[in-house]
């Protein structure tokens, strides 16, 4: 009987292996998107380790003067709820001018703040932008596309001619627009980018929910006396989900390079918030050194134009391998 | 196809550096030239053209009085009647030669003219004490007070005669500029008589027939202008004989990195540079001089403190919370205090001004004659600073707590350090402090701090006469009253009394009175007095000599 169960299992699991496992298996590209989304992960988790809470943070994490590390407690408060205080860089003078490499600021400073604290903290408000938005993005443009694409009529002309409006507008113009009329700051660069990423999404899940509609086994479950928005998020939403996948984990790698741009603009998060974009902004003025030492603040521009390039590479290589992988044709 | 790469490759890499022609200056400027009306002008690139084309009787030769188009002067024992000697054989742009009909017109007409941003609303509340043409102001100043204030004598000489003794009366006189009445007049400006007096009274005149058409008798005359170019010639007529460079080009550039660009390829020879490490990095570029530290003259550079800020965002008068302030959180002198005890002005000269900068006294400029130099500015003392805040509003504040706004302008360097100390320090004193940092543009700035909805503001402002500097600073009736919002009886007797004194030795003694209540009230504090920085190409002669006066007839090749 065990051999038996056995044997089923084995059978029984190449069909129920989750599409990321296949991906995974098949796709070198897609590990190394992985291992990268996975260490940036890990510098998050470890955040507190990798760059302790100084001054005003350390007070607010109520720390004693020889603790460099947060205990559990704090660790965590650190990490789920950080104070005000701890989101922002630490600074050691006011000169614009960088500093290189120093015992105390690893990666060095630009305007007095301290890189390796920026790229640490960084790394949590890149994972918090990116998933914050495509939550955002993933609900209002999957009930949009949803309800276009199974109620149809004017409902639907109604929201494509929305979304098409939102098209209309070149995508970085339009959020650019929208931050500075709500005003800079992490709150405002969420909703200004949900705001304008949700019409894509939009888009692809009315296509998909239009073929979707029209199986039997949406037919069967209507003749079954199934009520149409039961259908519709029961039965319809969840199979028309796979393709927003890949387009999902795409944006993610994306996110960071946007809000970078609008901070590059000065329309990003306030002055010395841990943030990539702001390092990048601070480091506009210190691409090039003074004359005879081009290179001189190499490390103000390499390690946060690094930081973002390889988390954009990550989400890319995940994205590109599921959008194969989710590919009919490749199957 | 091959042959032509080449011959572009090699063209470009062989590019020269090509200089600007010998006999011409081009300056090229950050910002447009409104008007070059020299009744109106008070912006730092209107200013500059006026100063070419037009002169006045006496010139500001960085704090020593120069005859210019005056020869001597002689003043009345009680101060109130001056009689100038005019210059003989001055010829106007137009070829007319210049008379005391001319300089009588122009004083009057400045006197008269001008809206209240103008630069004659600031001369009239100099010499007329008349801070603005109010209705009770029109009734009493008539024409023929005015009339009887500037005329010409049968010796052809220009008397002025004031109300009062006015101790900056020179200041005034250098930005009087004279003008050809004839032209002015024929061209449908004010007549000259009470005729239309009371419609040329205060009329904001910066697009009047002489801005259009800018005559006057300085060494530079007007050539032409376009949105993005004033052109000026030499005079070669000039009084003082013509000037070196033959002409100038005024260009506007927008971006600070093509002007300094513009400046290293020689196709500039000065050009403005917005900031310190901007300047590091031409140091050492050839064909490039730069200078790090040269002098300021009647300059002060202060924090202000708005006593009554005018802001809807902000709470009612003695209400507190932690994410705000009250409109009146600075009428508490213990706040004041706090805030300058908060201020690490060492850091300041460090990191914003690069070191070049002056210790302090007063919020006097370190050259006045009136400055008191035992007198220390508050130190900074986050102890001082705790302990003030303590005492603030009935200790309520320390409990409470609070969230100031800050200003920092778009490539202002040190307005980004002023309020980064300020935020590190307010926030390091207390959980509950907070300050938060808003970057506003220059001009939305000056409109905010103008309209005293700035609860903080960092600003230089300038003046010859102590009584200049202390009553625009502190007065309710000095251009900065709605910024500061300060009512202060005793500090306006102390001002009007200095003021109404005649001679240095005995106003002296009376503000350093005033200037020690004023450091104990801490209305203010002053700041590092920066050193000016700027850039040009080695072959420009004599900038030092300009940064002094002003004036491109100073400068050669």
């Amino acid at each position: 009987m065990s051999a038996v169960t056995s044997r089923l299992a084995r059978q029984a699991r190449p069909a129920s292996r989750s599409v990321l496992a296949r991906t995974f298996r098949r796709n070198v590209p897609a590990r190394v998107g992985a291992v990268l989304i996975g260490l940036y992960l890990a510098v998050a988790l470890l955040a507190p380790v990798l760059a302790p809470p100084q001054g005003n943070c350390r007070r607010a994490l109520n720390l004693t003067e020889t603790q460099t590390i947060p205990g559990p407690a704090a660790y965590l408060r650190e990490l789920v709820a950080p104070p005000d205080a701890c989101l922002q860089m630490p600074r050691q003078g006011f000169a614009a001018q960088p500093k290189p490499p120093a015992a105390d600021t690893p990666l060095g400073s630009v305007g007095g703040y301290d890189i390796r604290y920026g790229l640490v903290w960084g790394t949590r408000t890149a994972f918090f932008l990116g998933l914050t938005i495509v939550a955002l993005t993933v609900t209002l443009g999957g009930l949009i596309g949803l309800a276009a694409g199974f109620f149809g009529g004017l409902l639907d002309d109604l929201l494509m001619r929305l979304t098409d409006v939102t098209f209309a507008f070149p995508g970085l113009i339009l959020v650019l627009v929208l931050v500075a009329a709500l005003g800079p700051g992490l709150q405002n660069i969420i909703i200004a980018l949900s705001l304008v990423s949700w019409a894509g999404l939009a888009r692809l899940l009315r296509s998909e929910v239009l073929r979707l509609r029209e199986l039997d086994y949406v037919a069967a479950a209507h003749s079954l006396g199934s009520p149409r928005v039961r259908i519709a998020l029961r039965h319809v939403l969840p199979n028309a989900l796979g393709p927003v996948l890949s387009i999902v984990v795409l944006e993610m790698g994306s996110l960071p390079i946007v809000a970078g741009a609008l901070s590059f603009l000065g329309l990003g998060t306030p002055l010395g918030f841990a943030d990539w974009g702001q390092l990048i902004a601070l480091a506009q003025k210190w691409i090039q050194g003074p004359p005879g030492e081009p290179f001189a603040y190499w490390y103000v521009t390499l390690f946060p134009g690094l930081c973002i390039a390889l988390y954009s590479l990550g989400w890319n290589l995940l994205g590109d391998a599921l959008g194969e992988q989710l590919d009919p044709r490749n199957r | 196809m091959n042959r032509s790469l080449i011959a572009l490759t090699l063209a470009l890499g062989a590019s020269p550096a090509l200089a600007t022609p010998a006999d011409t200056l081009v300056y090229q400027i950050s910002s447009a030239i409104a008007s070059v009306e020299p009744a109106q002008a008070v912006a730092t690139y209107d200013v500059t053209p006026v100063q070419q084309i037009y002169e006045g009787l006496y010139l500001n030769n960085f704090g020593k009085y120069e005859p210019l188009l005056a020869t001597a002067f002689t003043q009345s024992k009680d101060g109130k009647t001056t009689t100038f000697t005019l210059r003989k054989g001055v010829r106007f742009h137009d070829g007319t030669t210049m008379t005391c009909a001319d300089a009588e017109y122009s004083m009057r007409r400045t006197l008269l003219v001008g809206n209240e941003t103008s630069l004659a609303a600031q001369i009239r509340a100099n010499l007329l004490s008349i801070s603005g043409l109010t209705p009770e102001v029109r009734k009493t100043y008539t024409f023929a007070r005015l009339a009887n204030m500037v005329k010409c004598n049968a010796a052809g000489q220009l008397v002025l005669t004031l109300d009062r003794n006015v101790p900056s009366l020179l200041d005034s006189i250098t930005q009087m500029y004279i003008v050809p009445m004839k032209a002015l007049v024929a061209g449908g400006d004010w007549s000259g008589t009470a005729k239309d007096f009371a419609a040329f009274l205060g009329k904001d005149v910066s697009n009047s027939g002489l801005a259009q058409k800018p005559v006057g008798t300085g060494a530079y005359q007007f050539v032409a202008r376009d949105p993005s170019r004033f052109i000026l010639k030499g005079f070669t007529a000039y009084w003082g004989g013509a000037p070196k460079l033959k002409n100038v080009i005024l260009q506007k550039v927008d971006s600070d990195t093509a002007r300094v660009l513009a400046l290293q390829k020689g196709d500039a020879d000065i050009a403005i540079v917005p900031d310190r490490d901007t300047l590091a990095k031409l140091k050492g570029v050839p064909g490039v001089t730069v200078y790090e530290a040269l002098p300021t003259q009647d300059l002060t550079s202060v924090i202000l403190f708005n006593l009554n800020i005018k802001d809807d965002k902000l709470l009612p008068a003695g209400q507190l919370a932690q994410n705000n302030i009250p409109v009146n959180f600075f009428s508490d002198i213990h706040v004041r205090r706090a805030f300058a005890a908060l201020f690490d002005t060492k850091t300041f000269t460090r990191d914003a001004l690069q070191g070049f900068g002056l210790e302090r006294h007063t919020t006097l400029p370190t050259n006045n004659w009136a400055e008191v130099k035992t007198l220390r500015p508050p130190a900074y003392s986050l102890k001082t600073a705790e302990t003030e805040f303590r005492l603030a509003f009935g200790g309520k504040l320390w409990t409470t707590g609070f969230t100031v706004p800050l200003e920092t302008y778009p490539g202002l360097g040190v307005a980004d350090v002023v309020a980064g100390i300020f935020k590190q320090n307010i926030e390091a004193l207390n959980p509950k402090f907070h300050a938060v940092v808003n970057t506003l543009e220059l001009s939305a700035a000056n409109a905010q701090l103008l309209g005293g909805k700035s609860p903080v503001g960092a600003l230089t402002w300038g003046g010859a006469d102590p009584d200049t500097n202390l009553r625009g600073l502190y007065s309710a009736g000095g251009i900065l009253g709605p910024a500061t919002s300060i009512n202060d009886p005793k500090m306006e007797k102390l001002l009007d009394q200095a003021r109404d004194t005649v001679g240095q030795a005995a106003r002296k003694p009376l503000y350093k009175t005033l200037l020690t209540y004023l450091n104990q009230q801490t209305y203010a504090f002053p700041l590092p007095q920066p050193f000016r920085f700027a850039a040009t190409s080695s072959s420009l002669k004599g900038y030092e000599s300009f940064n002094k006066t002003n004036l491109f007839k100073v400068l050669s090749k």
